[in-house]
C-alpha cells in the first residue's frame, strides 16, 4: 500500500510543502494520502496512465520537431495535487489584483503622461529601450483603460515559506488550458479524492474571460463579435487557442481570415463580412499588423492598428504591454504599487539586481557565484544561468556578456523554490521536486478575477530549478481548498 | 462561417467516408476471397485492394498480403492509405476544433491514435478481423457524435455535403472496380460462379446484400437488379440516387449563401432530374455509360461547391 512519505528525504535548508504541512500538524494532504493508501503502486501507475490517456484523447499535446517530423507529446502530469489553503490563497489573490491594477495604471501612464518616468520612479531609459515599447500606443488609451486584460504572474515559494513574484507575463500568457484539463483528468481518475475536499472550481475561467472581452467591446450584448487570433495549427500553444475559443464559443481565426475595410475589421465569412469587435490575439505585437510592425508578417492583419487607434476594435492584451514583461522593469513593480496605489506590495518581488545600474552591476560582479543571471526579454527558462552550477571560466564568460550589454540582463539571488512530492517513474517512488505557480488574473468584467488555483509547474529532474515545460518540466493540479 | 472552416468540414466529411469505404472494401475482399471460387485468385484480390485504394504498384510483381495491408492501411508515406485518410480527417478537425463538439473531436482523435498505434505493431492475419471491427466501432462513434452532438446548422450541412459527395464517388469507384474485375475474368474465360461472385462482393462492399435480397424477394439476382438498387433506389442510403438527394438537401439548407448560390443549386437540381430519367438497367453498356456520366456530374458538383464556398 502506498505511503507517499516513506523514505522521503528533503534536502537540508529546503522547504517541502507536503512535509512541512505534515510536520506542522496540518492536515491539508491527509485525506488525499489516506485515499492513496488504499492502493498499491501498480494501481497508482494505472491511474497515472489513465490520466495520460485522457490528455492524449483530448489532444492536449504540444509539438516536438525531430528530423523534420512533428511528434506530438503530452506534458508530464503528476497526480499528487498541490494544495493551497483558502486563507493563503486569499492573500495571493489580493496580491495579484493589486499588482495587475498597478501594472495597468503603469502602462496607461507610460503611453500617455509618463509621470512615473518624469518623477524618476522608474528610469525612462529602461522603458524607452525595451524591445517591447510600442510607439503606436503613445497618447492612446484602450477601452475602459484596460491594457492587460489577462496577466500570468509566476510565483515561487521560498524556503522562508513566503510566496514571491518571479516575473510577469503580460503579452500572451499561456498555460491556462493545462489548469483546466489537469482538473478534468484528475476528476476522471481520482473522483473519490474530491469528495469532502472542498476544492475551489476552475471551470469558470472562460466565462470570466468572455465577460472581460464583452466589457471592453463598446457594443451591446448580443451584437458583440469576438475572435481569437492564432498564428495557426503549427504553433506550440495551438491546443490552448482552440480550447479557449471553443469553451467561449468564439471564432478561432488566422490573420488571413480577417480584413480591414471602411475603418473596421471584418471576418471574411462565406455569406459576407462580419464586423469584429474584440480580438483576443495570441500572436506577438511584431506580427499584428505589417503596416506598423514587422512588414514581412503573414500572421497579422494589414491596417489593424489604424482601426484600433480609432477605437473600432479592441485588442486583448493591448499592444505594448510587453514592456512589463521585461525582467528589469518587473523589479520596479513594488515601486509602481506604492506610486499609483500608495500601498505596499502584498506579494513581494524576488530581489532583483538590474545590471544596467552601476551599483547593481558591481554587486553582480562581486557575488556572481551566488546569483542567477537572466536575460530580460526571454521566457520559457531560456538563457537562465544558475551561476553556482557553472565553472569559474563559464562565470567569467557570462560576466563578459553582461558587461558588454548590461541592459539585457538582471540577476537574482538563487531562490530555493519549494519542493513538492512528485511520483518519479524512473525510481517508482515519490520524491521531492521543485515547483512554481503561474497565476492568471483577468481585468475587465464586473471586477478583477484571479483563477483559483493556477498552474503548478514541476521540475522533474532532481535538484533542477527549471520548471518550464519547454525544458522538461511537468505540471500538477492546484487545489485551493475552502477553509 | 469562414470559407476555411467550411472547406475543412467538407473535407472532414469526405475523408471520414473515404476511410470507411477503403476499410470496408479491404475486409470484404479479403474475407470473401478465403472461400471458393476465389481461393486460387489471391493475387487478383490483392491487386483489386491496391487498385481500389489508388495505391500505385508494379503490375509485374507478385503482391504479398502483409505488404499490401501495410501500404493500404498504415503507410504514412502513401497519401491514399487509410492512415493518411484518418490523419487528414484529424488535421482538418484540429484546424477548426472550436466549430465541432468536444465529443466529436475526441472520437476523431481516438480513431487517429488507434490507427497510429496499430500501425506500429506487427499486423498478422489473426488480427485482421479485430482491427477492422474496431475501425467500424470508431467510425460508428464519429458518425453518432456528428448526429447527436452538433447543431444541425451549416457545420452539419458542410460535413454531410462532403460525406455524401464522397459516398457517391466511392460507390462509382467500387462499381467500376467490380465491373472491371468482371470483364477481366470474363475475358479469361472464368466460370459463372466466379462472375456472380464479383457482383456479390459489390453488394457486400456496400453492405447492400441483405437489402437486395429483401428488395428482390422471389426473384433471381441479376446484374440489372443490382444496378437498379445501387444506382437508383430512393431509400437505400448507399445508392447514388439517395446520396445525390441528400447532397442536394444539405446544399439547400446552407444558410450562408454567397453570390452564385442560386445558380449552383438550380444546376444541381436539373442534373439530378436527368440522372433520374435513366431506366435501362438491363443494358450493361448503357449502365456503364450512365455511371461515367453521373460520376462526371458529381465531379462538376464538387467543383461548383469548391468555387462557390471555398475560394
Amino acid at each position: 500500500m502506498i505511503d507517499v512519505l516513506k523514505d522521503y528525504e528533503v534536502p537540508e535548508g529546503m522547504l517541502d510543502e507536503v512535509m512541512s504541512d505534515a510536520e506542522s500538524g496540518g492536515n491539508a494532504y491527509q485525506k488525499f494520502f489516506e485515499h492513496l493508501s488504499q492502493m498499491n503502486i501498480q494501481e497508482y501507475k494505472s491511474l497515472s496512465d489513465l490520466a495520460k490517456l485522457s490528455f492524449l484523447n483530448q489532444g492536449v499535446t504540444y509539438a516536438l520537431y525531430d528530423k523534420n517530423e512533428s511528434v506530438e507529446q503530452i506534458f508530464p502530469f503528476d497526480l499528487i495535487p498541490r494544495i493551497i489553503s483558502g486563507e493563503e490563497w486569499e492573500r495571493i489573490e489580493r496580491g495579484m489584483i493589486q499588482r495587475n491594477i498597478a501594472l495597468n495604471l503603469f502602462l496607461e501612464d507610460v503611453y500617455n503622461d509618463a509621470k512615473i518616468l518624469s518623477d524618476k520612479v522608474v528610469p525612462e531609459y529602461l522603458i524607452k529601450s525595451s524591445v517591447h515599447y510600442c510607439q503606436a500606443m503613445e497618447n492612446f488609451t484602450p477601452p475602459k483603460g484596460i491594457y492587460c486584460h489577462i496577466a500570468g504572474s509566476d510565483l515561487i515559494r521560498h524556503s522562508d515559506g513566503e510566496f514571491y513574484v518571479l516575473e510577469d507575463n503580460l503579452r500572451s500568457p499561456s498555460g491556462v488550458s493545462y489548469v483546466l484539463t489537469n482538473r478534468i483528468a484528475m476528476r476522471k481518475v481520482l473522483p473519490d479524492a474530491f469528495k469532502n475536499a472542498s476544492v475551489e472550481y476552475v471551470s469558470n475561467y472562460t466565462d470570466k474571460l468572455l465577460q472581460a472581452m464583452w466589457s471592453v467591446s463598446g457594443r451591446e450584448l448580443g451584437d458583440i463579435f469576438c475572435v481569437l487570433l492564432t498564428p495557426g495549427s503549427f504553433n506550440s500553444a495551438y491546443f490552448e487557442h482552440t480550447y479557449l475559443a471553443q469553451k467561449m464559443g468564439i471564432e478561432l481565426v488566422e490573420g488571413r481570415d480577417l480584413i480591414v475595410e471602411d475603418g473596421h475589421v471584418y471576418l471574411k465569412a462565406i455569406g459576407g463580412r462580419i464586423r469584429v469587435d474584440v480580438i483576443y490575439r495570441r500572436i506577438d505585437d511584431a506580427f499584428l499588423d505589417p503596416n506598423v510592425f514587422n512588414p514581412d508578417s503573414m500572421l497579422g492583419v494589414r491596417g489593424l492598428m489604424d482601426v484600433y487607434s480609432k477605437g473600432n476594435v479592441t485588442i486583448i492584451n493591448a499592444p505594448g504591454t510587453g514592456i512589463s514583461d521585461d525582467k528589469a522593469v518587473c523589479a520596479y513593480v513594488p515601486d509602481m504599487i506604492k506610486y499609483y496605489l500608495n500601498e505596499d506590495a502584498i506579494i513581494s518581488n524576488v530581489p532583483t539586481y538590474i545590471c544596467n545600474k552601476p551599483e547593481d552591476l558591481q554587486y553582480v560582479k562581486d557575488n556572481i557565484e551566488e546569483l542567477v543571471v537572466k536575460p530580460v526579454d526571454m521566457s520559457g527558462g531560456y538563457g537562465v544561468c544558475i551561476c553556482d552550477q557553472m565553472t569559474k571560466t563559464e562565470q567569467k564568460e557570462l560576466l563578459k556578456k553582461v558587461e558588454a550589454n548590461p541592459r539585457n540582463f538582471i540577476a537574482q539571488p538563487k531562490m530555493l523554490l519549494s519542493l513538492h512530492s512528485t511520483f518519479i517513474e524512473e525510481s517508482d517512488q515519490f520524491e521531492p521536486r521543485h515547483v512554481d505557480l503561474r497565476t492568471f488574473t483577468i481585468l475587465g468584467g464586473e471586477s478583477p478575477y484571479v483563477l483559483k488555483g493556477g498552474l503548478t509547474r514541476t521540475a522533474l529532474i532532481k535538484n533542477s530549478l527549471i520548471v518550464n515545460s519547454s525544458q522538461g518540466g511537468g505540471s500538477k493540479d492546484t487545489w485551493v481548498v475552502k477553509n | 462561417m469562414l470559407a476555411r472552416v467550411a472547406e475543412s468540414l467538407y473535407w472532414m466529411g469526405r475523408y471520414i467516408e473515404r476511410a470507411e469505404f477503403y476499410k470496408r472494401y479491404c475486409i470484404v475482399e479479403y474475407f470473401s476471397a478465403l472461400e471458393s471460387p476465389m481461393t486460387e485468385h489471391q493475387d487478383f484480390t490483392l491487386r483489386s485492394i491496391m487498385y481500389m485504394s489508388g495505391t500505385e504498384f508494379n503490375s509485374e510483381e507478385t503482391l504479398v498480403e502483409r505488404d499490401v495491408f501495410q501500404k493500404v492501411l498504415f503507410d504514412a508515406s502513401n497519401p491514399h492509405s487509410v492512415y493518411s485518410m484518418i490523419h487528414d480527417v484529424r488535421e482538418n478537425a484540429r484546424g477548426i476544433r472550436n466549430n465541432i463538439s468536444t465529443e466529436l473531436w475526441e472520437s476523431i482523435n481516438k480513431w487517429f491514435i488507434f490507427i497510429k498505434s496499430r500501425g506500429q505493431e506487427a499486423f498478422t492475419s489473426a488480427q485482421y478481423f479485430t482491427f477492422f471491427d474496431t475501425m467500424r466501432f470508431h467510425v460508428a462513434m464519429i458518425k453518432s457524435d456528428m448526429v447527436h452532438t452538433l447543431l444541425h446548422n451549416d457545420v452539419w450541412h458542410f460535413l454531410n455535403l462532403g460525406m455524401y459527395i464522397e459516398r457517391s464517388q466511392q460507390v462509382f469507384k467500387i462499381m467500376r472496380s467490380k465491373i472491371s474485375d468482371y470483364e477481366i475474368l470474363s475475358n479469361n474465360g472464368e466460370n459463372k460462379a466466379m462472375l456472380t461472385y464479383q457482383f456479390h462482393t459489390l453488394l457486400k462492399c456496400l453492405q447492400a446484400f441483405d437489402v437486395h435480397q429483401v428488395q428482390n424477394r422471389g426473384f433471381m439476382m441479376t446484374s440489372a437488379s443490382i444496378f437498379e438498387l445501387v444506382i437508383s433506389n430512393k431509400d437505400f442510403p448507399r445508392s447514388i440516387n439517395y446520396t445525390l438527394k441528400k447532397c442536394h438537401q444539405h446544399l439547400l439548407r446552407i444558410s450562408e449563401r454567397p453570390e452564385g448560390y442560386s445558380e449552383v443549386a438550380a444546376k444541381f437540381e436539373s442534373s439530378i432530374a436527368v440522372f433520374r430519367n435513366f431506366k435501362e438497367f438491363d443494358n450493361e453498356s448503357l449502365v456503364i455509360q450512365h455511371i461515367e456520366d453521373t460520376n462526371q456530374m458529381v465531379t462538376n458538383i464538387h467543383d461548383d461547391i469548391v468555387k462557390l464556398f471555398f475560394q
